[in-house]
């Protein structure tokens, strides 16, 4: 059994590392968001930009694509992982009992 | 278990940086290949860590396939410690004997064929411990894995992918290993040299009652020289072999037995090592002997019958050839002869002493020619006197140690000694090489070589 306690950056007393955990991938969630919809700006930005070099609009239509993909990915993130525990949890039948030595 | 939500939200954390990664305004590939490399394994992880019990499960489902069980190898195991054990233990009897016979210099092989046992009882105690590491703590181990295999940015990837195989495929190969084991070794040798030739001859005389301590002389066949000389005990019997001597194993020795300073032929007086008889009565057709006093008699003379009444000792004798012979009487200097007569007719005996081996002892010759008998009626001779125990002669024994028999038995115990390395540690080392190949294989598998592709 591994339980540790740290010293949690907001608010006061120990929480454990899986909740600490938690909270990190919930601000890395949001920070992602963000970057979602700067990266987006940006990428816009750079498609409409009145600057004729076909190079830097495609590099204005990569960041919006990759943006995007970021996107997609992030709304499905908690989908994704409860379907893969929905399978396993499907599949996973009773196993015959370990013997004993 | 805590690993389990720890490791899933390890996870779901490498999933949302492979996420962050890849939403970055940073128009480099390489680093957008990372984001999506991370989203890959973060699914793979999770798949892993959900599937926790189905890993654990697979291992004993395959096993049951296979017929193969964890009590068996357990057992297995046991059995061969049994086996070392039993032949550490003969190795250090034989040791400790060869050691009584004064024979240090030549236990250095012995001591090789030791060392070669103690390995393999070490290999085979690793065993122990490699398998009760894997049967104990496997599950401990994939939670560990698991673990270490979705900490983010690869950091414990590889490391984790090993312990997440080896958990399965050492649980499933070690309850195997006999099976290799005995496909290659053959039948495994054990040390047959369990009890050595032993013969027990006992020396009697004439009338078949115990001759005592007597002193046995052996010869090889033809030869002048003896190779043993052995003393008997009170009942007269000689031990060969019991730990003190190495017979050869298929030998005839020709014996003669020293009794009250007379040598004399025993009937019969071969005796043979390795025939499967290991009793001999050696009788000695001269001599009459109760209580310290003995009568010798020439061939001529055959004996109709003998009287042991304790403190007398009477014979009839009658002659078979034409000679007379001499009767000779040997006693212990301390025994007293009260009477002694020849047909009823008293006789009057000069004894002549002397010492043979710290014995005292005196004789007196009979020659019957001059006592002017019938020649056809058969002789009575009858000797009263007090009896004495016959002591134990001053002789130095020669053990026999047969150099052949000794290098077999240690050539013996070094051969096992280099079967069982090969068959206990060397075997099991190379199945124990090949699973370990097999987890890194599979390590490969969960960590580098199933990648999947997301877009």
């Amino acid at each position: 059994m591994i339980t540790l306690k740290v010293l949690p950056r907001f608010g006061g007393g120990y929480m454990d590392i899986t909740s600490f955990i938690r909270n990190l991938t919930v601000q890395i969630m949001t920070i992602a968001w963000l970057i979602f919809l700067v990266s987006w700006v940006i990428g816009w930005a750079i498609k409409g930009s009145p600057i004729p070099i076909h190079r830097v609009k495609r590099t204005g239509q990569t960041l919006v694509e990759d943006a995007v993909l970021a996107a997609f990915w992030l709304a499905m993130g908690s989908t994704i992982f409860a379907i893969i525990s929905y399978i396993t949890s499907n599949i996973n039948q009773p196993m015959p009992p370990p013997p004993q030595p | 278990m805590n690993v389990l939500p720890l490791a899933l939200n390890l996870a779901i954390l490498t999933y949302f940086i492979g996420v962050l990664i890849l939403a970055l305004p940073i128009p480099y590939r390489q680093l957008k290949r990372w984001g999506i490399r991370l989203l890959s394994d973060a699914i793979m992880a999770a798949v892993l860590v959900s599937a926790y019990n189905i890993i654990l499960g697979i291992g004993d489902f395959i096993l049951n396939l296979l017929g193969y069980s964890w009590t068996g190898f357990m057992s297995w195991l046991t059995e061969r410690t049994a086996i070392l054990v039993t032949a550490l233990m003969g190795l250090t009897y034989v040791t400790s004997w060869i050691k009584s016979l004064g024979y240090s210099m030549i236990l250095s092989p012995l001591g090789l064929a030791s060392s070669y046992i103690t390995l393999a009882l070490s290999a085979i105690r690793m065993m122990y411990f490699i398998a009760s590491f894997i049967w104990n703590f496997r599950s401990e181990l994939l939670a560990l894995g698991l673990l270490l295999y979705s900490l983010p940015l690869r950091i414990g990837k590889d490391a984790g992918a090993f312990f997440i195989a080896a958990s399965l495929i050492m649980y499933v190969g070690f309850p195997l290993m006999p099976v290799f084991v005995n496909i290659f070794q053959g039948a495994t040798p054990q040390p047959t040299i369990s009890s050595p030739v032993t013969l027990t001859c006992s020396i009697i005389d004439l009338g078949n009652e115990p001759i005592p301590y007597p002193v046995l002389r052996l010869y090889k066949e033809g030869s002048e020289i003896p190779i043993g000389v052995i003393k008997g005990d009170a009942r007269g019997k000689v031990v060969l072999g019991d730990n003190l001597d190495v017979l050869p194993r298929n030998y005839t020795f020709s014996v003669e037995v020293l009794f009250m300073g007379y040598v004399f032929k025993p009937t019969p007086s071969i005796i043979r090592s390795g025939s499967g008889r290991t009793n001999y009565r050696l009788r000695l057709p001269n001599i009459i002997y109760q209580g310290g006093l003995a009568i010798l008699l020439p061939s001529s003379l055959s004996v109709v019958h003998v009287k042991y009444l304790g403190s007398r000792l009477e014979v009839t004798l009658t002659k078979s050839g034409v000679e007379g012979g001499e009767v000779r009487i040997v006693k212990l200097a301390s025994v007293r002869v009260t009477s002694l007569s020849i047909n009823n007719a008293s006789l009057q005996c000069s004894w002549s002493s002397w010492s043979w081996k710290g014995v005292q002892l005196s004789e007196c010759v009979l020659s019957l020619g001059s006592l002017e008998l019938d020649s056809t009626s058969p002789i009575f001779i009858s000797i009263s006197y007090t009896p004495r125990e016959y002591p134990s002669p001053n002789i130095e024994e020669r053990r026999i140690v047969c150099y052949e028999s000794l290098v077999d038995i240690i050539m013996q115990y070094i051969s096992i000694g280099i079967a069982y390395i090969y068959s206990f540690l060397f075997l099991p080392g190379v199945y124990l090489a090949a699973l370990t190949t097999m987890a890194a294989s599979l390590a490969r598998v969960l960590g580098g070589g199933a990648r999947l592709r997301l877009i």
